[in-house]
């Protein structure tokens, strides 16, 4: 079952051109001058109940701007969109008890005050019963691994405590939908490592819709099966993480360790990345010098002590999306 | 003569700040005009009704281009406490430390130079309006020149008080209502909306020794009831308490360092 | 009645973050009390040399404080965010309120409250008790006035603040707008010339957080409670229909002004 819809979605915003100075500003004042920027240029997509989704796209391309839409903070210019077969901006309060979210630089959370009462009065602003809101409650705070947390001010919590306090608070009224946006901006790996495992436990017991974006690549591989890369409000990718990676996969990344000293190596397609001493990195381009052609043109120039055959990381794929598409 | 210049040209970095904000100075002109508006108003009902042409030896428009020079002065003030009181609590006021102008000291002169646009703008807009409705021929030139003279010491002053209320920062949590205290003894004792004339005589014996007086009532009283005798004593007034300021800050400043030593910043 | 049980759950929350800070709290509560008291100042030595202006007295003017400040105290302590609507739709904030189920502007007015508001507060109600004549049989008209000038006061903060919508960057022009209705409600309203007594009824509606309340305390008279009614029911609906027409426009955080 379908559970988010969306045909043609477009966005405008217009902004104000002002010249400098007092006179620009009275003028702008009297005669204001505007310039329409598409935000969002008519993208279609529908994303299945239960499915787990990136939403990937350089600062700019649109990304939070289709999520604000889905989510009924901004009214479209045009376009249609569903959601849990509500229309967001239509009917966003009816939507909002259905769907959780969490922006990962702006917290729900009281600053001043222990958890545990930013969750009280979220129970109450989504009319949560007392009995089923306790028990969601002491399932999650188990589930984070937040008790001992719940009782101290905000301000004191870690960044990574308080993080999953923000999951948590999220998650109290048993949402269909989670939107994340950028869910473990400014955490460490372990951390990062942790709360994307609790997302993957969520979704996999409760069924959740899973809807991230993030520039993390870490996130994107390990949270997500399918990917959706947006640029200039345009969707330009819709698929599989997976085949994402293959069909952008133009380059591996050859380490070696030498006996010899490096002598440098020319041949098309290779790139020497970097080289001290024994250890050198070269970049091929499959397209242009199948591997097994660069690694026994290796093989047989050197004596090889180790040699190590790399996919690149995830930002570099998606690097390589947005250079392409700013080409086309 | 060093550390003037620097100061000068601290103070002149925070006015060309205050002149980046048009909108909100703007604003300030807007807000000038309202108070201006609800004075004359106030005043016209009070004389019509009293009948008399002069009040404790104030005529309507003196009493008018009094309340335009206690305005200018006291809506020029800057509320440097705040950003004090921030620099305090985060905990930057640790590196200034190194720095080789005191903190008072710069504190003090980015507070005057905040005010410096916000007067002329003052000025010039009550004036403006004050004129066009009661009209112009209040104060005299010498008037005008003594005001401006016991303007900048009442500014000076003012800065110094917003810098101890700064200060404080170091010993409480808020400073904000210390700072509407202050506001308030300007607003009564100061003369701002009533000269000292008008008070009864114990009042205005009390108000006379108060250093309140000599930020909004002198540079005014100068202004419309110009005699040379009165502002030597007014001016004198100022130093004295200025002096008085001075070494209450750089006290007061150095009980805050040791504070800062032992608690780390 | 969903958005009062929420406005009481945030008054709660409000309080229990302030009590947190116990010191300043207490520090703001009574400075601002000293802070209004001085204010009074001025009036008492105006009046003791003119004992009746256009038809008010000391007691005249104490009493346009005594309703004014109670209702201003009120709405800011309970709506501590109606002086930032314009900062918070500009910064693109109001996201927040409108991920959640609630009704989005009860909810962001009510998320913070204003310490000093629960001064003024006290002050007015000090006034009221001291200061107003007649006695306890007042008290219900004084609840209920001031009760509609804090309503009166909130739709001009919302106003103010919904010209965001519009305009962008609106917070020096929105809390202009706001300081100067409470500015001018502390004056009698008869001190001021016709054509601004109009403003003063209509636009910045001065008159009605404070001459006309304070004339149905000293002397009731049903036209000017039904005066004060009819306009607090209007302003009120007038700025909830501009907040949820505004809201259609909201543009998040990315309202822009390019230079060029």
């Amino acid at each position: 079952m379908a559970s988010i819809t969306v045909e043609a979605l477009t966005k405008a915003f217009t902004s104000q051109v002002k010249s400098p100075g007092l006179r620009g500003s009275v003028r702008a004042l009297l005669h204001p001058e505007t310039r329409t920027v598409l935000a969002v240029k008519g993208i279609s997509f529908a994303v299945d109940e239960g499915e787990r989704v990136a939403f990937i796209g350089p600062n700019g391309a649109g990304k939070s701007t289709t999520i604000k839409i889905l989510t009924g903070i901004l009214h479209p210019t045009s376009g249609n969109a569903s959601v849990l077969g509500l229309v967001p901006w239509k009917q966003r309060q009816q939507l909002a008890y259905q769907i959780g979210a969490v922006f990962g630089q702006k917290s729900q959370l009281w600053y001043h005050l222990p958890p545990v009462d930013s969750f009280d009065l979220l129970a109450h602003i989504y009319a949560l019963e007392p009995a089923a809101y306790h028990e969601r409650r002491a399932m999650l705070v188990e589930l984070f691994e937040i008790g001992p947390h719940l009782q101290t001010p905000v301000r004191k919590l870690s960044l990574g405590e308080r993080m999953r306090c923000e999951i948590a608070a999220s998650l109290l009224h048993r949402p269909r939908i989670l939107f994340l946006d950028e869910p473990t901006i400014g955490l460490d790996v372990v951390v990062k490592q942790r709360i994307r495992d609790l997302i993957l436990e969520l979704n996999q017991q409760e069924g959740v819709t899973v809807f991230l974006t993030s520039h993390d690549a870490g996130d994107v591989e390990v949270l997500c099966k399918r990917a959706m890369v947006i640029n200039h409000g345009e969707v330009i990718y819709d698929g599989g993480v997976t085949e994402l990676k293959h069909t952008y996969l133009r380059t591996k990344i050859i380490s070696l360790k030498l006996a010899v000293p490096w002598q440098g190596f020319d041949a098309p397609g290779v790139t020497v990345l970097k080289h001290t001493g024994y250890g050198v990195k070269l970049e091929v381009d499959t397209t242009v010098a199948p591997i097994e052609q660069v690694t026994s043109g290796l093989l047989s120039r050197y004596s090889i002590v180790d040699i190590n055959i790399d996919n690149p990381q995830m930002e570099a794929i998606i690097a390589q999306i947005y250079n392409a598409a700013q080409v086309v | 003569m060093k550390p003037l210049r620097r100061c000068l040209f601290i103070g002149r970095i925070a006015a060309r700040q205050q002149l980046a904000y048009r909108g909100e100075f703007l604003m300030r002109a807007v807000a000038m005009v309202i108070f201006m508006g609800i004075f004359m108003a106030l005043w016209s009902t009070v004389y019509t009704v009293s009948g008399n042409a002069t009040e404790s030896g104030y005529t309507l428009r003196d009493i008018v281009w009094y309340l335009v020079m206690t305005e200018t002065v006291m809506m020029s003030s800057s509320r440097i406490f705040l950003d004090m009181g921030e620099a305090v609590r985060s905990g930057a006021v640790a590196y200034t430390l190194a720095r080789p102008v005191s903190f008072p000291l710069f504190q003090a002169a980015t507070s005057l130079g905040t005010s410096a646009p916000r007067f002329a703008l003052n000025l010039a807009t009550g004036a403006l309006v004050v004129g066009l409705g009661v009209g112009f021929g209040a104060g005299s030139l010498p008037g005008l020149l003594a005001f401006l003279l016991l303007a900048i010491l009442a500014l000076l002053l003012d800065a110094l008080i917003g810098v101890l209320i700064g200060l404080l920062a170091f010993w409480m949590e808020e400073t904000q209502p210390v700072f509407w205290i202050y506001q308030k003894l300007l607003f009564t004792v100061g003369g701002l909306f009533l000269p000292l004339e008008f008070f009864p005589d114990w009042l205005r014996t009390i108000s006379r020794w108060l250093p309140f007086h000599f930020i909004t009532y002198a540079p005014a009283r100068a202004f419309v009831a110009f005699a040379p005798g009165e502002v030597a004593r007014l001016a004198l007034g100022q130093v004295l308490y200025l002096a008085f300021f001075g070494t209450l800050v750089a006290l007061v400043w150095r009980a805050a360092q040791r504070r800062l030593v032992v608690q780390g910043g | 009645m969903k958005s009062l049980g929420l406005i009481w759950r945030y008054l709660r929350h409000n309080l229990m973050s302030a009590m947190a800070y116990r010191g300043a709290f207490v520090l703001q509560v009574f400075g601002m009390l000293l802070n209004d008291l001085m204010l009074l100042v001025f009036w008492t030595l105006l009046f003791q040399r003119f004992p009746l202006l256009n038809g008010w007295d000391l007691t005249g003017v104490v009493t346009i404080y005594a309703v004014s400040a109670s209702g201003f105290g009120l709405v800011v302590a309970v709506f501590g965010n109606l002086t930032r609507v314009a900062h918070v739709i500009a910064s693109g904030d109001l996201d927040y309120y409108l991920a959640l189920p609630a009704n989005p502007l009860w909810h962001l007015l009510s998320s913070r409250t204003n310490l000093s508001g629960w001064g003024d507060l006290l002050f007015g109600v000090l006034l009221y008790v001291i200061v107003v004549p007649g006695g306890w049989q007042t008290l219900p008209l004084y609840v209920l006035l001031v009760i509609l000038v804090a309503l009166i006061f909130c739709a001009v903060g919302v106003l103010a603040g919904s010209l965001a919508f519009w305009l962008g960057q609106a917070q020096d022009l929105a809390a202009q707008w706001f300081n100067a209705t409470l500015s001018f409600s502390l004056y009698p309203v008869d001190f001021f010339p016709g054509v601004v007594r109009v403003l003063l009824y209509t636009l910045l509606p001065a008159a009605l957080v404070g001459s006309v309340p304070a004339r149905a305390l000293l002397q009731f008279r049903w036209q000017n409670l039904g005066l004060m009614v009819v306009f607090t029911l209007g302003a009120m609906a007038l700025a909830q229909w501009v907040f949820f027409r505004g809201l259609r426009r909201y543009e998040s955080g990315n309202m822009i002004v390019t230079r060029g």
